[in-house]
């Protein structure tokens, strides 16, 4: 189910899948089918649903992580779906930036070298100075400049959700895909994070794929994708957005 | 830097201690068997230099380690001993250049050798403080041993007592350092050296004592006759051989009869060395060797424990290597949040193993480079602390 809000004139998918379908193997699989989902350049979008309803799989399957049974997905205007394993990690290291629930910093890089891990791991990415000053200048934005030489066990909850949201910020990733990233958070904090992490995208232009249990949220969404209802996977192959 | 080096590097970082005892396992497993390889090509090579350059040893029968460890290592004093009168023999039979040898004594732990000066130009010995010695009771020093025993020319060195609790034995002697040698990097350095008529005064073959013409105490003179003067053993020998006392020193009976441990047997074509072992291998209370065929025995024997030193080096590395692979099995499973967060991200998949195989190739570096370190320390506190020869 999706509420589509009005926005001025039509932006184009950043990410698009068509004809979806995916099952995870075992005897008890579960499937997703999805006839449509676009997620249009510089919206923020949510998807919701209960726990196990495949919220994430989606996540994963238009960034490219999972690869569909069937079905089409675009990424930044390339067909991921058809593309091999390596080609996907390169489509998506260029193009999406993800913050995590736990954050997912390396315990044993400083702050600064964890917002510029991706550099460091791929063949697509090259660390320059004008990767290192941008990101100084992310870790200004968000406050955590005076940061950068600590290691994430010397940082509070808050400084490494920063941190991770610079990792997600530094590539200038056309979509910033976000799997839960405000869940251990106190409603309080969960406000700020978002706020942060919307302001972050929209300077920069980013557009935001977020999966969340947080309705009081939704507000700041302009799309939302409901994957909830009675009959899971049944109901994501309605909820399709446009 | 290669980004995923730079990982690799803080990763080592982060955790030293479990590095350094990696490394250290690894060092240990890799220093044992280069130590030991070290140590025994070092003791090859000096005991094949040694043996090469003296074609045949002529000395009691016996054992032929015996023989060839005390004439040209001098580290062994349970040697019989030949009689001057064979080295007069080789002399005579001009068939080879011969160099007599007496090295049954020590003086404060180093080899006592007693030689003839001609030794010294065969073996390339040069002085390097003082002069050669002249006279009875005067000795060169190797250079290690002027070293260790902090001797120069005008200081004195007393001769060990080989039996300390049988007073028959003759008494230790005073001898007069006069020079120091160069240093060879061979047994020479650590020996003393002294000429062949000091040798039987510490033998006791000759001693010295007061004038017997002048002896007219009656506890001391048994008796003179037709020129002949007998002394009574309670007569008090001299201990030290200073220039008044040298001339008081004598031999009783004949030359030919006095001892020497070897004579180094320098052949002039391959007949004569034929001839010469011919002679005395058919004899039972001679033998001539070959140093060079008798230390390959030895190697040999050195060879076999090598192997079995190899052996157990292999069987210890392979269980380091086995520990190894077990830490990074478990090291992989324990980052294995780490390996999915970098996957998600769109880490690439050689990037992912090269982070895995620069900490390995890193560990593996400084395991060499501590092992290096450490074979060369060890290979130099145990030269120091245990010459091989």
């Amino acid at each position: 189910m999706t509420d589509a809000r009005p926005s001025s004139p039509a932006p184009l998918p950043v990410a698009q899948a068509h004809d979806l379908r995916f099952v995870y193997p075992g005897p008890d699989a579960f499937a997703l089918d999805h006839d449509l989902v676009e997620i249009n350049a510089g919206q923020h979008a949510a998807c919701i649903g209960p726990s196990g309803c495949g919220k994430t799989t989606l996540l994963r399957l238009l960034i490219g992580v999972l690869a569909p049974a069937s079905g089409r997905v675009v990424l930044d205007g390339r067909e991921i779906s058809s593309m091999r394993e390596p080609d996907r990690r390169r489509a998506r290291i260029a193009s999406v930036g993800m913050v995590f629930q736990s954050f997912a910093l390396l315990d044993y890089l400083s702050a600064l070298d964890n917002i510029l891990l991706p550099y460091r791991v791929s063949a697509v990415l090259r660390l320059d100075d004008e990767a290192r000053d941008r990101a100084r200048r992310l870790a200004a934005d968000l406050g955590i400049d005076h940061l950068l030489a600590r290691r994430p066990r010397r940082l509070s909850q808050g400084e490494c959700q920063r941190v991770a949201i610079a990792r997600a910020l530094v590539t200038q990733p056309r979509l910033i895909a976000c799997d839960e990233p405000t869940g251990n958070l106190d409603p309080d904090r969960s406000r700020s994070t978002l706020d942060l992490l919307l302001r972050e995208a929209e300077r920069t232009q980013a557009t935001v794929l977020m999966v969340t249990h947080d309705h009081t949220l939704l507000d700041r969404f302009d799309q939302v994708i409901d994957m909830g209802g009675p009959h899971p996977s049944k109901r994501a192959t309605n909820g399709s957005a446009a | 830097m290669n980004g995923p080096l730079t990982l690799a590097l803080r990763h080592a970082q982060r955790s030293p201690a479990r590095s350094a005892i990696l490394v250290a396992c690894l060092a240990i497993v890799t220093t044992i068997p280069a130590v030991s390889r070290v140590l025994s090509a070092r003791f090859e090579q000096t005991l094949h230099q040694r043996a090469d350059a003296v074609p045949m040893v002529v000395g009691a029968a016996g054992s032929r380690f015996d023989l060839v460890f005390a004439s040209l290592y001098y580290r062994s004093n349970r040697i019989g001993t030949i009689t001057m009168h064979e080295y007069a023999t080789l002399l005579r039979d001009d068939g080879a250049e011969v160099l007599p040898v007496h090295a049954r004594f020590t003086a404060r732990g180093a080899p006592v050798v007693a030689t003839s000066i001609e030794f010294f130009e065969r073996r390339g010995l040069r002085i390097r403080v003082g002069r050669t010695f002249a006279s009875l009771g005067e000795v060169i020093v190797g250079a290690d041993a002027a070293r260790r025993l902090d001797l120069g020319p005008g200081d004195t060195l007393d001769t060990d007592q080989l039996k300390q609790y049988d007073i028959t034995a003759p008494p230790s002697i005073r001898l007069h350092v006069v020079g120091v040698l160069a240093p060879t990097g061979s047994p020479d350095d650590g020996a003393v050296f002294v000429d062949l008529e000091t040798a039987w005064v510490l033998e006791g073959a000759a001693h010295g004592h007061a004038d017997a013409e002048s002896i007219d105490r009656p506890d001391l003179l048994i008796g003179r006759a037709d020129g002949h003067t007998a002394l009574s053993e309670a007569i008090v020998t001299s201990q030290e051989i200073t220039p008044e006392s040298a001339g008081g020193f004598h031999v009783h009976g004949s030359r030919d009869d006095l001892p020497l441990t070897a004579v180094l047997v320098f052949p002039h074509d391959r007949k004569s060395s034929t001839i010469i072992a011919a002679r005395y291998n058919g004899t039972t209370a001679l033998q001539a060797l070959s140093p060079s065929r008798v230390v390959d025995e030895l190697i040999e024997y050195v060879v076999q424990i090598r192997r079995l030193l190899d052996a157990v080096a292999l069987v210890l590395g392979a269980s380091t290597v086995a520990l190894v692979a077990l830490i990074v099995a478990l090291a992989i499973r324990v980052r294995a949040d780490e390996i999915r967060t970098l996957s998600e991200i769109g880490a690439d998949r050689s990037a992912i193993v090269a982070i895995f195989a620069w900490e390995l190739a890193l560990l593996a570096w400084a395991a060499v480079l501590a092992a290096a370190v450490l074979t060369i320390l060890s290979v130099t506190i145990i030269s120091a602390v245990a010459p091989l020869l």
